[in-house]
C-alpha cells in the first residue's frame, strides 16, 4: 500500500520505537484493517472541532495560501485566454458569415446595377423610336424583334406584333436609324420583316443631294440603287432616302449610303451600305400605311 | 515517481475545481473532477486508497478557505473516494456507464456532505430543493467525467 510513501515513510520514525519487531508490517496491517476508521475519526474530531481545527491550520493557511493563489491565478489565466480564444473562434465565424452574406449582398446589387444600366440603354433607344415615330407621317406600331426566322424561304426578322396589331403584309417597317424591310408576312401575334437587302426588296428611293431617282433592290447582301442615267449625279457618300409615292414608305426616310457606283451597260449602278444593322435591332415601327410598292 | 504524478493530477483537479473553471453557464452546476478522481483510484486500488485521496483533497481545500467546514469537507472527501466501491457488486465497473455511475455518487458525497453539515450546524437556508438539485446536477456532471479521468490515470500510472 503505497500512499505518501506510507509505511515506509512512517518506518523511519518508527523502526527505532519498536524493538525487536517488523514494524513495517505492524503498521502496514493496522492501517489496511482499519485505516478508513482513523481517517474518519480524524475527519469527525475536525467537524466536532472547528474552531480548534482552524486554529490548527492557521500556521499553514499563509504557505498553502500562496500555493494556492499561485494555482488559481494560473487556471484564471487560462480560463481567461480560452475565453479569449473562443471569442476570437466566434468572431472569425461571425466575420465569415458577415462576408457571405455581403457577397450575397455584392451579388444582387452587381446584378440590379446590370439590370438598370440595360434598362437605361432601353430608355436611350425608345426615345430615338419616339423621335422617329414624330418625324414619321401616319400612324406607327411599335414592335419588339424576337429573333430571325430559321426558315431560308422567309429570311428576316421575326417582330412581335401581328394582325392583332394592325400589321399587314407590305407595310414599311423603320428602325431608328432607317429604313429595316417590309412586312413580309403577319399572323396574328407576329410577323416576318423582309430586309432591303433581300433578293424579293424592291422600294423606290432618291439620293438626297442630286435627288436622282431610282429602284433600291436587294442582292442578298447589300442594297443597289439600279435605273440610273448614264449622266446622274452620283458620288460614294451620298445619301439614298426613300421616295414614297405609293410604296411601303413615306418619302424622306434614310436608306443607307452610297459605297460604289459603277456603269452597268447604257446605266449607272450604285451600291448603297444599309444605315441599319439590323443584326442589333430591338424595337421598330411598323410605317401603317396601305400595302404597295414593288 | 507514480505518486508525484498522480498527486499533480489531483491538485490539477482540485484547482479546476475550485476556480470553476468547467461550471455549467446555465445550470449553474460543474463535474467535480477530484471527486471523480478519488473514485477512479478506489477502483483501481481499492477504498482506503481512494478514501485517503479525498481526505487529504478535502483537508487541502479546508486548509485554502480556512473555516469552519474544514472537517466536513474530509469527511466528504473520504466518502467519496471509498463509498462508491460498495457499487462494486451492483454494476459493471469496468465499463464506462459502472464508472460513470461510481463517479456520480462520489460527486453525490463530495457536496452533500458540506450541506448536511451546514444542516446540522442551522447554516443552511430553508431552500433545500434548489440544495438537493445542485447536489444531482453536480452528482450527473461528475458521473460524465469520471470514465475519461479514469483513462487518464491509468494512462499516466502506465507511463510513469
Amino acid at each position: 500500500m503505497a500512499w505518501f510513501g506510507g509505511p515506509r515513510r512512517v518506518m523511519r520514525v518508527v523502526r527505532p520505537t519498536f524493538r525487536g519487531r517488523d514494524a513495517r508490517e505492524t503498521i502496514a496491517r493496522i492501517w489496511r484493517s482499519g485505516g478508513l476508521v482513523i481517517l474518519g475519526g480524524i475527519a469527525a474530531g475536525m467537524t466536532a472541532f472547528p474552531d480548534q481545527t482552524v486554529a490548527l491550520f492557521r500556521p499553514f493557511a499563509a504557505v498553502a495560501g500562496l500555493g494556492w493563489r499561485t494555482g488559481l491565478g494560473a487556471v484564471s489565466a487560462l480560463r481567461d485566454a480560452g475565453g479569449a480564444g473562443m471569442r476570437s473562434v466566434r468572431s472569425l465565424t461571425a466575420l465569415a458569415r458577415e462576408a457571405r452574406e455581403l457577397e450575397q449582398q455584392l451579388s444582387a446589387l452587381e446584378q440590379r446595377t446590370v439590370f438598370k444600366e440595360e434598362k437605361q440603354r432601353e430608355l436611350v433607344r425608345l426615345r430615338r423610336l419616339l423621335l422617329l415615330k414624330d418625324e414619321l407621317p401616319g400612324p406607327t406600331v411599335s414592335a419588339r424583334v424576337l429573333g430571325s426566322d430559321p426558315d431560308p424561304a422567309l429570311a428576316g426578322l421575326v417582330l412581335d406584333a401581328g394582325t392583332g396589331d394592325g400589321v399587314r403584309e407590305g407595310q414599311g417597317v423603320a428602325g431608328p436609324a432607317g429604313a429595316v424591310g417590309r412586312i413580309l408576312s403577319a399572323g396574328p401575334a407576329t410577323s416576318t420583316v423582309l430586309w432591303l437587302t433581300d433578293p424579293r426588296s424592291r422600294i423606290a428611293a432618291f439620293v438626297q443631294r442630286s435627288r436622282v431617282r431610282g429602284v433600291l433592290a436587294g442582292d442578298g447582301s447589300r442594297c443597289v440603287l439600279k435605273y440610273l442615267a448614264a449622266g446622274d449625279d452620283v458620288r460614294v457618300g451620298d445619301r439614298v432616302l426613300t421616295a414614297g409615292g405609293g410604296s411601303a414608305f413615306p418619302k424622306g426616310i434614310l436608306v443607307g449610303l452610297v459605297r460604289e457606283v459603277r456603269r452597268a451597260g447604257m446605266l449607272l449602278e450604285a451600291d448603297v451600305i444599309p444605315a441599319v444593322q439590323v443584326r442589333r435591332l430591338e424595337e421598330v415601327f411598323i410605317l401603317s400605311r396601305p400595302a404597295g410598292g414593288s | 515517481m507514480r505518486l508525484v504524478a498522480v498527486a499533480g493530477l489531483f491538485a490539477l483537479a482540485l484547482l479546476v475545481d475550485v476556480s470553476e473553471l468547467l461550471a455549467v453557464p446555465v445550470a449553474g452546476g460543474r463535474p467535480l473532477l477530484f471527486a471523480a478522481l478519488a473514485a477512479s483510484v478506489a477502483l483501481r486500488r481499492g477504498a482506503l486508497a481512494g478514501g485517503a485521496w479525498g481526505f487529504s483533497g478535502g483537508v487541502a481545500l479546508g486548509a485554502l478557505f480556512l473555516d469552519r467546514d474544514i472537517g466536513p469537507r474530509a469527511l466528504a472527501g473520504l466518502l467519496a473516494g471509498s463509498l462508491p466501491v460498495t457499487l462494486r457488486g451492483w454494476v459493471y465497473v469496468q465499463r464506462w456507464g459502472g464508472q460513470a455511475a461510481v463517479g456520480a455518487l462520489a460527486g453525490a458525497c463530495w457536496t452533500s456532505v458540506p450541506a448536511l453539515a451546514a444542516w446540522v450546524r442551522s447554516d443552511l437556508g430553508p431552500a433545500p430543493g434548489p440544495v438537493g438539485l445542485a447536489i444531482a446536477l453536480n452528482a450527473m456532471l461528475t458521473g460524465v467525467v469520471c470514465p475519461p479521468l479514469g483513462s487518464l490515470l491509468e494512462r499516466v500510472e502506465r507511463r510513469v
